[in-house]
Parts: C-alpha cells; structure tokens; sequence
C-alpha cells in the first residue's frame, strides 16, 4: 500500500472535517477524492502532504511513518487549484525551484527542467512569467513543478477547479494520459463526479468528514453502496419509494407490464439525442418522477405531454432506498 | 500608500480562459471631454497651476537666476553642504531601520496573534495622524531636559534620527502589511512541500513578493526623512555644522531674505521628491506586469 | 476547506514570534506610544481646569480659531477639487493625463518648507510673480489667510484624490453608463448613482486632509509670518509658547491638536473595516 491512512480525526474549531477516516490508495494508481463542498476531501489531502496536522491518527507513506513530517520531508508533490506560481519567477525557474532547494548539479537542473516543460508542453514559454500564461498553462507548470523533484506521490487539490469548462476536460484527459506516462501515485480532490468518473482507477467518496464508499467507478456507479453515493454520482429520480436513474426507466403506452405506474407526461425537453420527461403518476401525493428517453424512444411511441403513459425501472438497474429525499437531483 | 500610478487600467478578473485566447478584457475606452467636463478641467488645471505647477516652476526659476555658479556656490557653502550632508546621511540610516522595523512589523501585524495587536496597528498611525510639531514635543517628553529616563537628546543629531524614525514609522509598515495580506499563503505551502525549509521560504518566495512594497514604502520613508522639518523646530537647537538639516538651512535663508539660495537648496530637495514619485511609479508598473 | 485564519502550519515558530514581538512592540513603544503618553501627562497632570486654563493664555484662543477656519476652508476645497480631479483621471481622456496624475503626488514627498517657499516666491508683494499685481488690487496673499489657506491645501492635496481614484476605478462606468441610458444628466448620474459608491472613500479622504491640515506648520510658519494675535495658528502657538518656556500651554495645545488628531484617527479606524467589506 502507497499511502495508508488509519483512524484520522481532525476538527477546526467546532467543526469536524474529519470523522476516523481511514483509506488505503494503492502505489501507481490515480485515485480521485470525490465530495461535496466542504466535505473533508481537501482536508485528508492536506493531511497526507503534510501541509495539515491530524488530531489524531496515522499517516504512512510508502511504508515510511509520516504522520508527524514536515511537508518538506515527505517528498510529495502538490499541485493547489489556485496554482500558487511562484509569481516573481519565470517558468523554467519556477519548475526548477525543488531540485535547486535540493542542490542538484546545475547542468542536471537545466536537463530536467527542459524535460519537464516538453511534458507539460510550455517548452516555448520557459522564459515567461506566470502572468503571461493562461490559467491552463499555469496549472500545467505547477503540474511541472510539483513532478520535478520526482515525488513518492502526486497530490491534487481541485486542479481544474479554477478553470472554464473546455480547458478542464482537455486537461483531466491529458492528465490521465500523463499518469499513464509517469506511472506516479496520484490523488486528486475533486467535486465533479463526471471528473472522477472518467480519470481515476479509484474513486473515495468522502462526505461530512466520513467515507461513504471506496471503489472503482463501475462499481460505485452500479453498486452505490447508499442513497448519497448514488445520487452525488449522477442524476436520480425517485419511484416506487426507491432512488433510480432517470435514464434506467422505461416507459410504456399500455398499462400490460407488470409493476408499472400509470401516469401523465406534464413536461417534455429535448436536449439533443436525450428527451427528457416528467411524469405525474396517477397515485394521488406520489412526487414527480424524471424519466429521460432516447429521441428515437420518444418518436417511437409518440410521447407528447399529456399523453398516458405507465413508468418501470429497467431491471437490474441500481437502485437504493431512499433515505433523505432532500438530496434527490443534487447534481441533476 | 503605493496608489502611484492612479489612472492605470482597472484589474483584470481573475481569468479562467483556454491557453492562446487573449488573456486581458478592454476596459472601456474613457470619456471623450463634453462641455460642463471641459469646464471643470479647465477650472481645475487654472488651480493647479496657480496652486502647485508656477510656484514650483518658480523654486527652479529662482535657484539657477543668480546663473549655475551661484547655485553651486550655495551648494558648496560649507554650512550648507554639510547640512544637505547631514540630511541625506540620518535620511539613509533612518530608512535602513524603517525596512527592517517596517517589515518585521507588518509580518507581525499580518502573521501572529497576539493581546493589543489591534492596539499596536492604530499606535502605528499616531505619527501619521500627530500635527508634526506635537511630534517634537512627544519626544522631548521622553527624551528631553525631563526625561523620565534620564536620556537628553535635544540638541544633538539623535534627535533628528529620533524625530525621523518617528515622522516616518508608518510608511514601511503600510506599504508592506497590504501585500503581505494578499499573499497567497498557497505558494508558501508549495515551497514547503517542494522542500523548501521556512528560511528558504522565506528568502526565495516570500522576501521577493514583497520587495517591491519594501521599496515603496523606503521611498517614501526616504523623501519624507529628507523634506522633514516640523518635528526638528523643537529638537535642533540650531547649531549650524552640527545638526542643521537642510529643511532648516532652507529656513535661515529666507529668514536673512536671501530667496535664492532658498530656493537653491530646496530645488535639491524638490528633485529628490520627483526621483521618489518617478520610482514608486515604475515599481508600480513593475508589479503591474507581475500580475 | 480550511480558511487562511485556521492555517496553523504557516505560524512561526515560538522563539521567532517571541523574538519579533519584543524587537517590534519595544521599539513602537520606545519611540511612539511612552512618548505620546507623556504628552497627555504633562498637559492633564494639574487636572483639567489647568488644562483649560493654559488653552487661555496669551494669544491662544485666537490662533486655535486661526486653525479651524483654515482648516475647514482648505478641506472644503480639497473636497470639491479632489472630485473632480479624481472624476477627470479616471473617467476621462485628455492630454497631461499622466504628467497631472503624476504630480499629484508631488505634495505628499516634497518638504513643506519648499511649499512655503514656492509660494512665497510667486505671490510675495514686493518681488513675486503675481504678488505686487495682487496687491495692486488690494488682494495679500503671504502673510495673510489666503496664503495659509493656499499652503494648507498645498500639503493635503492627494489625500482626497488617494482614496477616489482606487474606489472610482474599482466601481467602473458601467452604472453611471446605466444610468444616463435611463435619462440621468450629469449632474443626476453625479448625485444618486456616482456619490452613493466613492460616500465611504470620500469621508475617509477628508478625514485624512482634516488631520493633516490641523497639523501643518513648516508651509504655513513660511507663508504666515507667524504675526502673534494675527497669523498664529495653533502648531505655531506650540513652537512660540514652548520656546518662550510656557511649557504649560504648549502640552495643552499640543494635547488638543493631538487628540483632534486621534479623533480623526478612530473614525479611520471604524471606517476602514466598512470600506473592506
């Protein structure tokens, strides 16, 4: 095991960001932290670069005790969601600032500095200050940075959080392909479950300062192990007192199957190949479910609002319980 | 204290673009001038002139109307220039204490917690806000004929050094605080993580951030140390040779009616001001760039 | 999510902090704060009759008096310059923009003995620029109140302009674009959409020109004459009193210019948190 954290507690005052927590995140992997806000998520990731004190608990790294080190002795690499670029340095300086703390050779710096920036693609601005560079590029060389002095682990906090919408997806699928490269152990905090989904072999969803669950993303998308997990992973609608994807329902013109719910369609919006649909069931108090069909679907059976329709869960979808309803369509 | 460059372009927001865009918004092209403006910058340039441009043309004009021999005769006066001498000498020793009291202040102001630390941020200002003369009169208390300390400095030049230190005490101080507020805390954790050891953070990462404001603020500690007079009426005592400083030698010569070489010597010290306001407006554009 | 305020492994280490603490409290302390304080011992020790005894001596009531018309005249005209000075930097274009913003600075790092003396030598009535024309229309300026006024607003010049052009920049046009799109004149879009925005910087401005007015002396001793009864003002009283060993009544003035001084100082003080938010 790369990192093993056990039985970590840490409060702010009156607040508990973390409540015993304890993970293990494979050596080589990418590993995502994933949560709401506020979460406790940064927190451990602060916890394991040192830059955090646990109130209690233990931290190893690489089978080295950790808990007590200074982050200057814990040979982690962290890359902050604001960048923190040395502002007063050019890139290539900025990239070359741990191994000249470490007091590598000079010609050796310059090599590997130079490799770095071909990586992260800024071999052309080498000589720029951070200012002079766009919010992805500046992420790129702390990217940079935070490799050269080739940490045990990479940590991540929100890397792409400060960025637009178009830059954060070029660079997470660039990011997995440069874990792929390096090969380094790497945790990232992220709040965007579509995020996680795509660039992490492992996802830890951490809430209110306790992990939920620990998985792959196929196994957290089909198994969640409860309703928060399920439903801060993608959208759900609520049916027959259970929580289901809007898109693992079907629906019916005619009342023959068995175990679906008559109802009206009251709204219908087409979102390109997806139509999505909100339907009334006929049982008088029973909420609105959200039901999202193919265009191909919709034009088949003619779906039109008003039209009767009777609603089922696909079977063999995921589903859980519903145990606090507020938290339906979270992230819908 | 380091608003020099007042008609500069609003900040940028923070910007979240893709490489390769244009990084920087347009801020709006200004006004073009209508009538009731056109009036009102002509009323005011009419008073700024008649206020600051002509009398201070007028210093210059005066110091070189006596020809360059007779400004550099009242240069070389020896009581004058040893007065200038002086000057520019406690000034430099005054602003050496101010980059370093002023610094470790404003690190304390912004990075420890402490009982008073509220009440030591507003004694810092009292220099500011004193009338200068109650400022002699402050340090005579303490270290005058009566000192409870039993200290007598009047009269000696490390009364001018004290009044100084105390007429310049804030500006290191204000210049610096505000950066080192808005420093992210994030690149010292970055450091920290890379290895850096807290000194090295400190000397590689923090210390350049705030050169900048360091120099701001010893500049204008500078250009106020060197005009300084009002505090000293009641500490020099007048001894010409030792302590007289050039403010004071500016006096004596319009007292004996001898405006030129008044103005000969406050030409100097009217130079050294404009030196200081070009300065903190290219340190202003330097940091501008930095971003 | 931890706040900059709950970062703990950024603190110095204690002997650091300690070390600081000590250097920097006892050196404010040394040289500000015992100082100031034995001001107000020397000016309240015989009680507070004494001290308003000693504020009758001489000639003092006139120069006090002095002082507050100066100092109010000056500040109104710091307040209205200082607007539109600070309206024309940053809302319009027009050639000298930089030289002017430039020079507005020139107060704040030039000696005020040189400001007396510039004045003196243009509005003088015996061999000024302008002073024996001025005089021959009855108008004196040195040695009169014009020149003081002058002087004063000389010295407190930036200290509107400081504060608004930050504030009007940092606000933009957009609003005032609004509002004229509305129908505002410019005198409307002034009152009820511009002054709302700068209302706190401004106050913060002319409590700064107060205090620096109620306290200048090098420019005004200059253009003054410092005529006992006539052109005394209240920090020239100081000097007079202090060298004529009325040590008495130079605390008790310079107690009160203090604490009007310190009065200003805590209104900044209650206003700067307001400004932040």
């Amino acid at each position: 095991m790369s990192i093993k954290v056990s039985g970590v507690n840490k409060k702010f005052g009156d607040f508990v960001a973390l409540d015993n927590v304890s993970v293990n995140l494979p050596t080589g992997q990418l590993t995502a932290l994933l949560g709401p806000s506020g979460g406790g998520k940064s927190t451990l990731l602060r916890i394991i670069a040192g830059l955090e004190t646990a109130d209690s608990g233990t931290v190893t790294i690489e089978g080295h005790e950790a808990t007590h080190l200074p982050p200057q002795k814990r040979n982690v690499g962290f890359v902050f969601q604001h960048y923190a670029a040395f502002k007063h340095m050019s890139v290539a300086k900025n990239v070359a600032f741990g191994l000249e703390i470490r007091k590598r050779p000079k010609a050796e710096t310059a090599k590997r500095v130079a490799e770095l920036l071909e990586l992260v693609h800024l071999s052309q601005f080498a000589h720029r200050l951070p200012a002079q560079l766009s919010g992805g590029q500046r992420q790129r060389m702390a990217l940079a940075r935070a490799l050269a002095v080739e940490p045990t682990v990479l940590l991540l906090d929100e890397p792409f959080g400060a960025l637009d919408a178009k830059v954060r997806k070029e660079l997470r699928e660039w990011l997995r392909r440069l874990h792929d490269e390096v090969q380094v152990t790497t945790v990232f905090v992220t709040h965007d479950q579509e995020e996680a989904l795509e660039v992490a072999d492992e996802i830890v969803v951490i809430n209110e300062g306790r992990v939920e669950q620990v998985g792959t993303p196929d196994q957290l998308y089909d198994e969640p192990a409860n309703d928060f997990v399920m439903s801060f992973l993608g959208p759900v609608t609520t049916l027959g007192g259970r929580l289901v994807r809007p898109h693992d329902i079907e629906v019916f013109t005619t009342a023959a199957v068995t175990g679906a719910v008559g109802g009206v369609i009251t709204r219908q919006v087409r979102i390109g190949f997806e139509v999505r649909l909100a339907v009334q069931l006929d049982e008088p108090g029973a909420p609105e479910v959200s039901v999202t069909v193919t265009r191909a679907t919709q034009r088949h059976l003619g779906l039109e609002v008003g039209s009767q329709v009777w609603v089922a869960p696909t079977h063999g979808a995921p589903a859980v319980p519903v145990v606090t309803p507020i938290r339906q369509n979270l992230t819908a | 204290m380091t608003q020099t460059s007042v008609v500069g372009p609003p900040s940028a927001p923070v910007e979240t673009q893709d490489p390769g865009t244009p990084r920087k918004r347009r801020a709006r092209a200004p006004g073009r001038l209508g009538a009731g403006s056109t009036l009102g910058l002509g009323v005011t340039m009419i008073w700024f002139s008649l206020l600051v441009l002509i009398p201070l043309t007028a210093v210059l004009a005066s110091a070189v109307s006596g020809g360059w021999s007779g400004f550099w005769d009242v240069l070389t006066n020896p009581q004058t220039a040893s007065a200038i001498r002086l000057t520019v000498f406690e000034a430099m020793g005054v602003t050496v204490v101010n980059v370093f009291m002023g610094t470790a202040l404003a690190w304390m102001l912004v990075r420890d917690r402490f009982f008073g630390k509220r009440v030591l941020d507003i004694v810092i200002d009292v220099p500011f806000a004193l009338p200068t003369i109650v400022a002699g009169l402050v340090l005579l208390a303490l270290y005058g004929q009566q000192s409870p300390l039993g200290i007598n400095v009047a009269n000696t030049r490390y009364a001018v050094f004290l009044a100084l230190a105390f007429v310049t005490l804030p500006f290191v101080v204000r210049t610096v605080q505000p950066v080192l507020e808005s420093l992210e805390r994030d690149t010292e954790e970055a450091a920290a993580s890379l290895g850096a050891s807290r000194l090295a953070t400190f000397r590689r990462v923090v210390l350049p951030s705030l050169v900048p404001a360091i120099a701001a603020g010893a500049a204008l500690s500078f250009a106020r140390a060197i005009s300084e007079y009002c505090s000293l009426v009641l500490l020099y005592g007048n001894l010409p040779n030792r302590n007289e400083v050039a403010s004071v030698r500016v006096l004596t010569y319009i007292e004996n009616g001898d405006k030129a070489a008044a103005a000969a010597v406050a030409s100097i010290l009217l130079v050294v001001a404009l030196v200081v306001i070009v300065l903190l407006d290219v340190i202003q554009r330097r940091l501008a760039r930095r971003g | 999510m931890a706040s900059n305020k709950l970062r703990n492994n950024l603190r110095d280490p204690a002997p650091v902090r300690w070390g600081l603490r000590i250097v920097t409290i006892g050196y404010v302390f040394l040289l500000v704060a015992w100082p100031t304080a034995l001001v107000f011992k020397h000016a309240f020790g015989n009680g507070i009759g004494a001290f308003f005894k000693a504020l009758q001596q001489s000639d003092v009531p006139h120069a006090l008096q002095l002082t507050a018309t100066i100092t109010i005249i000056s500040v109104l005209i710091n307040l209205v310059f200082g607007v539109i000075i600070s309206i024309l930097l940053v809302r319009f274009e027009f050639p000298g923009k930089r030289v002017l913003s430039a020079l507005i600075d020139v107060p704040l790092s030039v000696s005020p003995v040189v400001v007396g003396l510039a004045l003196v030598l243009v509005y003088n009535s015996r061999d000024g620029w302008f002073g024996p024309t001025l005089d021959q229309h009855g108008i004196q300026v040195i040695f009169a109140t014009p020149g003081m006024v002058m002087a004063t607003v000389f010295v407190a010049l930036p200290l509107v302009i400081r504060e608004l052009v930050p504030v009007l920049q940092e606000i933009g046009d957009d609003q005032e674009q609004a509002a004229r799109s509305l129908g505002a004149n410019a005198l409307q879009v002034f009152r009820r959409v511009t002054l709302p925005g700068i209302k706190w910087a401004l106050v913060y401005g002319v409590v700064l020109s107060l205090a620096r007015s109620l306290g200048e002396f090098g420019a005004v001793k200059i253009v003054s004459g410092n005529i006992t009864g006539q052109t005394q003002t209240a920090t020239l009283a100081v000097e007079q009193t202090y060298q004529n060993f009325e040590q008495n009544t130079s605390y008790a003035v310079a107690a009160l210019l203090a604490l009007s001084a310190m009065v200003c100082l805590v209104i900044v003080a209650i206003l700067r948190p307001k400004e932040s938010e």
